[in-house]
């Protein structure tokens, strides 16, 4: 921590080494005993004027993760409203600079874990743009189809979980099946279910089986389905559409302001979408629309997704249609791994998968050069800023989450509202607490 | 004054004299270009790059810490600026922050994203914000001794993640008790003078 | 507890009445979802309809610890979930089971930082360690087994659950 010898005349003094250490004393035994100081968690019952402060999670069946929420209540309206979070901060950015280039990909599965393949794509597609290294045209269609079942993943079980939130459970349990398709799909390909790391700098882990066009062909006959039923059951249903028609409406100049990108900035009018703005991959060769909605309310956000799944499933289409042949892996190999037969046979092979996986040796971009690279998560605009020093781990590895700064906006909506309109708006917002807590 | 050019941006080229002299460097990579300034004139560029020239965007906020290496300053603000209208024209404004000042104006008011890009950047680094109005610990609890990601903090932590007590029942009482004195009770085994010492040298930073 | 006093000792019906007891208590489990990461997604879909885990008996998911026996830690516990993760614990009622899923409950997992517990076993009890990262619904499936097992070999008046 920085040790100042002078605090120059600032309000608040950077603290000394040794009055740190009395205060570690003193306060985390407070911590370890639940009581927690200062501002946040004054939790006190009726202050007289009738209010209530009320506390929401971290443990909540209607929190999407562990996320907390202070409500001051007034009745059953809320009159103030503040965010808790960092139940969930595990110090990826930390491990990013201890890591090397190739080992943090497991890592970034773990953000977004409804969706690991699009922060493995996000982190990849940063150190190559970062590189200056282009994969081969297979590995990006691939990579293309993969998010973009991811992002079907993901979407269909935030539609499911919006509706159990709000009472419709069994939307959730059929959502939950047709995950499970994609699941199949993502096992057969990456060998693991949730946390795939699937690709490496340069490529994939490995080519798809002969089976894959079989597999995601069926898929696209077998899931369209859902989505119709899961119009029918909600849209039909009276109290699914008056709880979230007008409920937690975002403005585009909030949006703007508040730095909202995906599913929840295209519903409130602001028309951002990476995949079209800033082409990565090869998503330009794609014919797809970016559906945009103007209202901004949670039902607005349900469409949206709804209608994104669509279009997910028609970029599949051209890309398993267009799918080329060829090598998946960029074949530099003082960046990508080679082939592991080739490892086993060749002694050229051999000594740069050595030279690639040691630690010492490695992915070594150039010194005191740093990037900052975007996706398109389902959640919104995953960014990683790389920052290298010349050495097989980053400098400084800075994930920018989606998460956070749509969550940003979850105090101000809230406020004037009652509990049961923020339960509906949290649960549009689907802020996922891997990704917004690092 | 020199400046640095190995690089164009339109919004370089777009700022009025006396504002162009205050930015040192403009330098780029793999097509994304970064601006260098310092810390005193980082509020004068930001509200002309936001009101003048429309970058309406705060795409995030985060800093470098230089510690040990050959730099200007310890820290390093980065600011990533977009022009939604403007074709998304997006650049980088890395600013140089000195260790013992270690505070810069907040830019809330400009981007309301910055609220709490500022309250992490300020968890992670200790970095003050003059004028957020929510500066409290974020991901961090409010109590937590340092600030993870300076280059001196080690990975592993300097043994917070252990005072915790041990609930067990006792009969028909839940008590706390002592947590167990080696770091996991998978691999007791590992409980000797050689472990530990592997652990204590672990939680050295990294060199 | 009354029951024990007046039935007494190690007879016919005691060893009956301690089989009925353990035969309801571990077909009926009633699960409490600790979950904070990618192992909630997991046990999300046990819960789920392919791997369907109310075909063992632990159907009533119901988020209250008052309610429950079985707390299922899921996922990665950081510094600030631990009071909660130990506030929840203390609030189930006697007898109750810990399941740590997951690599990061278990041990820390992936993640050895500053900021995550190595292990929630220093600090709450924990019954059955399932290994994976996630592991697969199927492993849950094995631990609630283990579980179902560790409750039939209860004894109901040993004191060891607190009753």
């Amino acid at each position: 921590m920085t040790q100042s010898p002078e605090n120059s005349g600032r309000e608040t003094p950077v603290p000394s080494a040794a009055t740190l250490e009395k205060e570690l004393e003193k306060g985390w035994k407070d911590h370890r005993s639940g009581v927690r100081p200062s501002s946040v968690s004054s939790i006190t019952d009726d202050d007289g004027e009738g209010r209530m402060v009320m506390n929401f999670g971290p443990q909540h069946p209607a929190t999407h993760g562990t996320l907390r929420s202070i409500f001051t209540l007034e009745g059953e309206s809320i009159v103030e409203a503040d965010v808790e979070i960092g139940y969930l901060h595990t110090g990826f950015e930390k491990l990013g600079e201890n890591m090397t280039y190739q080992q943090w990909v497991t890592v970034s599965d773990r953000m977004n874990y409804l969706s690991a393949i699009n922060n493995n794509v996000g982190y990849s597609v940063a150190v190559e743009e970062l590189l200056g290294i282009e994969v081969p045209p297979r590995c990006a269609a691939l990579r293309v189809i993969m998010c973009e079942l991811s992002r079907i993943a993901d979407h269909v079980l935030c539609v499911g979980l919006q509706g159990m939130d709000l009472g419709a459970f069994s939307v959730m349990l059929w959502s939950f099946e047709k995950r499970e398709l994609v699941y199949d799909i993502i096992e057969a390909v990456c060998g693991a279910r949730l946390t795939t790391s699937w690709t490496r700098v340069g490529g994939i882990m490995r080519d798809v089986p002969e089976f894959f066009p079989d597999l995601v062909y069926s898929f696209l006959d077998e899931f369209p389905p859902i989505i119709e039923e899961i119009h029918g059951m909600l849209l039909n249903n009276k109290i699914f559409v008056d709880r979230v028609k007008n409920v937690g409406t975002v403005t585009t100049e909030q949006a703007r302001s508040y730095g909202l990108t995906g599913p929840i900035g295209r519903s409130s009018g602001l028309d951002v979408d990476v995949r079209r703005d800033r082409p990565y991959l090869g998503y330009e060769n794609y014919d797809f629309k970016v559906p945009l909605q103007t209202e901004g309310d949670s039902f607005s956000r349900y469409m949206q997704r709804m209608e994104e799944i669509e279009q997910s499933l028609e970029i599949i289409r051209q890309a398993m249609a267009t799918l080329p042949k060829g090598e998946v892996v960029h074949d530099d190999f003082k960046t990508s791994l080679p082939k592991k037969d080739a490892v086993h046979k060749d002694m050229e092979s051999l000594i740069h998968h050595f030279k690639l996986v040691m630690l010492g040796h490695g992915i070594r971009p150039e010194t005191g050069k740093s990037l900052y690279s975007c996706t398109e998560a389902p959640c919104g605009e995953l960014g990683f800023f790389i920052a290298s020093d010349g050495s097989d781990t980053p400098y400084r590895l800075r994930v920018r989450p989606p998460s956070l700064y749509n969550y940003g906006l979850f105090p101000r909506l809230v406020e004037g509202g009652m509990i049961s309109d923020a339960v509906a708006v949290l649960s549009s917002f689907h802020v996922i607490a891997g990704e917004l807590d690092r | 004054m020199v400046v640095e050019m190995s690089a164009q941006h339109p919004a370089y080229d777009a700022l009025p004299a006396d504002l162009q002299s205050k930015i040192f460097e403009v330098f780029e990579h793999q097509g994304q270009v970064g601006m260098r300034c310092n810390a005193a004139d980082q509020r004068t560029l930001l509200e002309h790059f936001r009101l003048s020239q429309n970058y309406d965007f705060l795409v995030d906020v985060t800093a470098i810490d230089h510690l040990g290496k050959d730099a200007p300053e310890r820290f390093e603000v980065v600011y990533m600026l977009r022009a939604l209208q403007s074709n998304h024209s997006f650049f980088r404004l890395h600013v140089w922050l000195d260790e013992r000042l270690a505070s810069l104006p907040s830019v809330f008011d400009l981007w309301d994203s910055a609220r709490w890009g500022e309250r992490e950047t300020h968890d992670m680094f200790g970095i003050v914000f003059d004028g957020n109005p929510d500066l409290r610990r974020f991901l961090m609890p409010e109590d937590f001794p340092g600030f993870p990601l300076l280059k001196d903090y080690p990975l592993k932590g300097r043994d917070e993640r252990r005072q915790f007590p041990k609930v067990v029942a006792r009969g028909d009482r839940m008590v706390e008790e002592e947590p167990d004195p080696y770091p996991t009770s998978i691999g007791r085994q590992m409980h000797t003078p050689d472990y530990i010492e592997e652990v204590r040298r672990d939680s050295k930073p990294r060199e | 507890m009354g029951l024990e006093s007046l039935i007494g000792g190690e007879g016919f019906l005691t060893t009956t009445v301690n089989g009925l007891v353990n035969w309801g208590r571990k077909n009926a489990l009633w699960p409490m979802p600790f979950g904070t990461a990618c192992c909630a997604i997991e046990m999300m879909a046990t819960f789920s309809g392919r791997y369907d885990i109310s075909r063992f008996g632990a159907e009533v998911v119901r988020f209250s610890p008052r309610q429950s026996d079985l707390l299922i830690v899921s996922g990665r516990i950081s510094l600030k979930m631990m009071p909660v993760l130990q506030k929840i614990y203390r609030q189930m009622p006697e007898p109750k089971w810990v399941i740590s899923m997951g690599a990061c409950a278990s041990c820390g997992g992936v993640f050895d930082t500053y900021t995550l517990i190595q292990g929630v076993d220093q600090f709450i009890p924990v019954d059955v360690y399932v290994p994976g990262c996630p592991p697969r619904p199927e492993s849950l499936l094995d631990a609630v087994f283990e579980i179902q097992e560790l409750v039939g070999e209860d004894r109901f008046d040993s004191g060891k659950h607190g009753s």
